[in-house]
């Protein structure tokens, strides 16, 4: 479903990704894991087609990453990205108007899961509440990808735990193909099928979870401690 | 088109504040130009104001809704959102013509009403013996304020195109695109001005020039947004 293939970026001055490659099929969940400026974020922006690579390729079902693949990806960035002037409902709304497949009533379903008020400004939510309602927004249509980028950030951890079990097993669509970075691995652990390790825009380690964790005798969290400066 | 109309409602929404204070000042200003105002000709002058104020406010707002996308972060949901780059732009622009055309149409009534009770001020006099009619005078300025209108709001679409096509030293990327806009719009406006002899009125050519240098403008900002323009 998604070939990363040899892919560079370059801001002024740095080199955010240095030749990464990776492979996810159909439906798999690949965690991305790297401390803060490991080239993560550039990643997901360029699998969301709003960055371009400098070089290389980044290919969504066949397809290169860029204006043609964003009706199959949702991408949900580490930042905020609504309208702080726009009321819950409206932004949804507004959204709704670019994806065939929005379902209003999963989307009520997840507001009312992620205990959401709708006529609430977007400005005045909480940090936690505006990265549950990015979880909304993500999940409301059937993307055939979702990128998550630190989703969890903001939430208070008995909460984080509740909504990565409903997500992974609810509302989750089988088919689904999930990339989701986080610097807290502990508790995404469970949900990773695939993991990349991401250091100074390189790959150091990647495989299959359970694979990784026997070859290295250590959990996913302490293999990510390996990859912190 | 759902796509196209549910960005423009956006992008409206985003300036209804504005427009909102626009409109009550300007029907403030003329209702009291009106009812209170003796001298004629100050009177007009006043009524004209706001239609210069949308004029020189329209291109700012402009500027700053795109400033805006990136200070907010929202331009992240914008950008993933399954629509052209430069229909976004194209939005913008579209948002903040409609919203400086119904206040010039505002205003515009209102220097009409103006003009209603001032037929012996020392502007018609001058008007009269330079054989123009006012409602002639009204209807090319109002033509050149919207020609105008256009120009600057597609200078300002090219000027962010290329400020954020820049990967760095932006605001000079943005000043630069000013200079060579403004220089462009000046060199090529006598070649047509001489092309469009004997086709149209000297004031219509210019007219007609304006506005097809706003939308050339406008083009290419939005081809700026769609090729280079990135996160």
């Amino acid at each position: 479903m998604i070939d990363v293939v040899d892919l560079w970026k370059r801001y002024p001055g740095v080199w955010a990704l240095r030749g990464v490659s990776l492979t996810v099929a159909r439906g798999g969940v690949l965690g991305v894991l790297g401390e803060n400026g490991s080239g993560k974020s550039t990643l997901f922006r360029i699998l969301a087609g709003v960055t371009r690579p400098t070089r290389g390729q980044a290919r969504i079902g066949q397809i290169p990453a860029g204006f043609a693949t964003k009706r199959r990806v949702s991408y949900l960035p580490e930042i905020d990205p609504f309208y702080s002037w726009m009321k819950v409902d409206e932004q949804l709304n507004f959204l709704s108007a670019f994806h065939a497949t929005w379902d209003a009533r999963k989307a009520e379903q997840l507001l009312e899961f992620m205990n959401l008020p709708k006529d609430r400004k977007v400005g005045a939510l909480s940090r936690g509440q505006r990265a549950r309602l990015k979880v909304v927004s993500a999940f409301s249509w059937s993307p055939e990808v979702v990128l998550m980028d630190e989703p969890l950030g903001g939430i208070d951890p008995p909460s984080r735990r509740r909504i990565l079990e409903s997500l992974f097993n609810e509302f989750r669509r089988d088919d689904q193909t999930i990339l989701i970075s986080t610097h807290l691995v502990s508790e995404v652990e469970p949900y990773l099928e695939d993991v990349v390790f991401l250091h100074r825009g390189e790959i150091p380690a990647s495989g299959s979870s359970s694979q990784l964790q026997r070859d290295h005798g250590k959990s996913l969290s302490e293999i990510f401690a390996l990859y912190v400066d | 088109m759902r796509m196209f109309i549910a960005l423009f409602v956006k992008e409206v929404k985003d300036v209804r504040g504005a427009f909102c204070a626009f409109a009550i000042g300007t029907l403030v200003l003329q209702g009291w130009v009106l009812l209170a105002v003796e001298n004629q000709t100050i009177g007009i002058f006043l009524s004209w104001l706001p239609v210069w104020g949308v004029l020189f406010v329209s291109p700012f707002m402009l500027a700053s809704s795109f400033k805006g996308e990136w200070r907010g972060n929202t331009n992240h949901l914008l950008f993933a959102l399954p629509v052209r780059t430069g229909l976004t732009a194209l939005c913008k622009c579209a948002a903040m013509l409609s919203f400086g055309l119904a206040l010039i149409a505002i205003a515009g009534t209102g220097i009409y009403l103006v003009a209603q009770r001032a037929t012996q001020s020392v502007l018609f006099q001058l008007m009269n013996q330079v054989e123009v009619t006012p409602a002639g005078v009204f209807e090319t300025a109002m033509g050149f304020i919207a020609s105008w209108l256009v120009l600057s709001l597609g200078v300002v679409t090219a000027m962010e195109g290329v400020k954020f096509s820049a990967a760095r030293l932006r605001g000079l990327a943005a000043a630069a695109s000013l200079v060579i806009s403004a220089f462009i719009y000046l060199a090529l406006a006598g070649d047509f001005m001489n092309a469009a002899q004997g086709y149209l009125s000297s004031a219509a050519a210019l007219m007609v020039y304006t506005l097809l240098v706003g939308l050339v403008f406008l083009l290419i900002g939005m081809f700026l947004f769609e090729k280079f323009v990135e996160i």
